[in-house]
């Protein structure tokens, strides 16, 4: 009914305000209005977003440093010594396990509560949504200090505590120091941050569905499994395109739990850390410049993948 | 056997529910236990996840400006509040009226300035920010209000104008017909018929902008790192540096910079999530 209405609104508009044959003055006084209303979004984001990003593409052909104000063209130059760099190759590597832990976790956690949301009722099911939508509202740099009593070595740290309690390790482990493991774990706090928005996504999606599909596939004999993988999931796909792409976003932007986590630890950053690192330790802006463009597009190539081959248009 | 299958439903609905509630709430009870524990009484075995003492004594140091780190901290309190509601403020007055002209206005241009400021919403902050620091640096913008408001603002406006949008372009135009007729003028509509209407979705909008701004770190960190304008998220981590050893401390901090966002998120759920479905869906 919705979407109905939405149809008939638009049909309207356009008859009754399109710019027609003979109402030139008409047209003008709109447009002026339109702009009149639209200039002053226009131009922030004209000189505080795409100023700023074209800076960033010109500014990652050019050697800056501090002894030498003149800044000469390099071409690619920068690129190739930020891709030499072990560090920022590291970054890479670190980036992509933060990535494929973060897609995953919040792409299972986001269906997972999201479906067990759906089955609750009434208080209980405000209730529920209010548990789940907190860590939505503890800043990046917070959830990473929350976390860090997790995890800590020390006395309270309560993941060793808990371990040692039931005699399962005897020695404290710093558990963001282990190999492999650290990552994961730092990954799993972002996952943490990032499954409140996934979970209402999905729910959102999960309310469009008509009830009829599932009475149909009921009749059908389908049980609840089948039913969640023959009806739900096609008709999740935009939903899935959507958060897989937030989850993509946030790891290779990640910055601030690891920056209260473990530090700007160079074997822990993101493509986006390292960024941080050339730009504002070592003041080289071309090569920060590079890096943030390297990172932007891998990530405009993972949206451009994941709206193709996950994201389709769904009917019911 | 129905009854059998709706025992085993209802065992998984709470086997999921602990799991829930311990995935979301854990991390923050246990910074509570922390934050109100002697920090001896952290290193007993078996752990306890019930306190062993209480006392609000950390809470108090970082509340009470007599002292050094209260006096920090509170500053940050207090640039926190200013930043985050200054951003949200100035995002909704320069979003409403954008998306009213994109959502009803036909004017030239509108579909392919939509299109770029929708597109905007991809940008990263960190392809962004070196610029924007030598832009603060240049103007005299650097640690002031002013400067971080204005970075948020334009790192919010493109997802508030989304959202505004679409729930303006739901609305029945019939309605503002009839405030033509009456001869009010197009800022007059916006403000008392369109607003009031779409007061779904500036809730929702106006809590997305207000967490984003009151959570961010990288923009503040190199638009307000020093200086007396650095928020919260800035302070808190410096005290994690330089208290290193108190953890009672440091989580108390944590625990305080969570509450104005918690709240308002608790408080405004149910419009937040009628807010956001009406904008994702049409």
């Amino acid at each position: 009914m919705n979407s109905l209405s939405a149809v008939s609104a638009k049909a309207k508009t356009v008859t009754t305000r399109g710019p027609g044959p003979g109402k030139r003055g008409r047209g003008w006084r709109t447009d002026r209005l339109g702009w009149l209303l639209v200039t002053p979004a226009a131009v922030i984001i004209g000189a505080l977003v795409l100023y700023p990003s074209a800076t960033s593409l010109i500014g990652s052909l050019r050697r800056y440093s501090l002894m030498n104000p003149e800044r000469p063209f390099v071409g690619l130059g920068n690129y190739l010594r930020v891709l030499a760099d072990p560090t920022f190759r590291r970054s890479m590597v670190t980036t992509g396990v933060y990535f494929v832990v973060i897609s995953v976790g919040v792409l299972i956690l986001g269906i997972g509560f999201a479906l067990w949301l759906q089955t609750l009722r009434g208080r209980a099911r405000a209730l529920a949504l209010g548990a789940v939508i907190i860590p939505w509202a503890v800043p990046g740099t917070v959830s990473g200090l929350l976390w860090s009593f997790i995890f800590t070595p020390t006395g309270a740290g309560l993941l060793n505590s808990a371990l040692s309690s039931l005699h399962l390790i005897d020695a404290s482990h710093v558990w963001l120091n282990t190999p492999g493991l650290g990552l994961v774990l730092i990954a799993l706090t972002v996952v943490w941050s990032g499954t409140p928005l996934g979970v209402m996504i999905f729910l959102a999606a999960l309310e469009g569905i008509p009830r009829d599909l599932y009475e149909q596939s009921r009749i059908d004999g389908a049980g609840p499994v089948r039913q969640f993988w023959s009806v739900s999931l096609p008709l999740l796909r935009p939903a899935i395109a959507i958060v897989l792409l937030n989850g993509a976003t946030l790891a290779i932007g990640l910055f601030d739990q690891v920056y209260v986590l473990v530090g700007i630890d160079p074997s822990k950053i993101t493509i986006a850390g390292s960024m941080y690192l050339y730009a504002f330790r070592d003041f080289d802006f071309g090569l920060g410049f590079a890096a943030a463009v390297i990172a932007a597009v891998i990530t405009t190539l993972i949206a451009v993948v994941y709206l193709k081959a996950v994201y389709r248009e769904v009917e019911y | 056997m129905r009854e059998r299958g709706a025992a085993r439903r209802r065992t998984m609905q709470v086997v999921v529910g602990a799991f829930v509630g311990t995935w979301s709430l854990l991390p923050i009870y246990w910074a509570v236990v922390v934050a109100v524990s002697q920090p001896s009484d952290l290193t007993i075995r078996p752990v306890s996840l019930v306190p062993r003492s209480f006392s609000l004594e950390n809470f108090a140091t970082l509340l009470l400006s007599s002292n050094p780190t209260g006096a920090v901290y509170l500053r940050g309190v207090t640039n926190s509040v200013i930043q985050a509601a200054g951003t949200t403020v100035v995002t909704l007055l320069i979003a409403l009226p954008a998306s009213y002209a994109f959502a009803r206005v036909r004017f030239r241009g509108s579909t392919v300035v939509l299109a770029i400021i929708t597109a905007t919403i991809a940008i990263p902050v960190y392809l962004v920010l070196i610029p924007l620091f030598q832009l603060g640096a240049a103007t005299g913008q650097l640690n002031t209000h002013q400067g971080v408001i204005l970075v948020l603002v334009s790192a919010s406006l493109p997802l508030a104008v989304w959202i505004l949008r679409s729930h303006i372009a739901t609305l029945p135009q019939d309605i503002e017909s009839a405030a033509r007729l009456d001869g009010a003028s197009t800022f007059v509509m916006i403000r008392s018929i369109i607003g009031p209407l779409i007061a779904p979705g500036l809730v929702a909008a106006a809590v997305i902008v207000f967490l984003a701004a009151w959570g961010a770190f990288l923009i503040p960190l190199v638009y307000a790192g020093t200086g007396g304008t650095q928020p919260l998220t800035v302070v808190i981590p410096t005290f994690a540096t330089q208290f290193v050893s108190n953890y009672g401390l440091q989580a108390a901090a944590g625990l305080l910079a969570v509450v104005p966002p918690l709240a308002l998120v608790l408080v405004l759920r149910r419009h937040l999530l009628a807010g956001l479905t009406a904008g994702a869906v049409k």
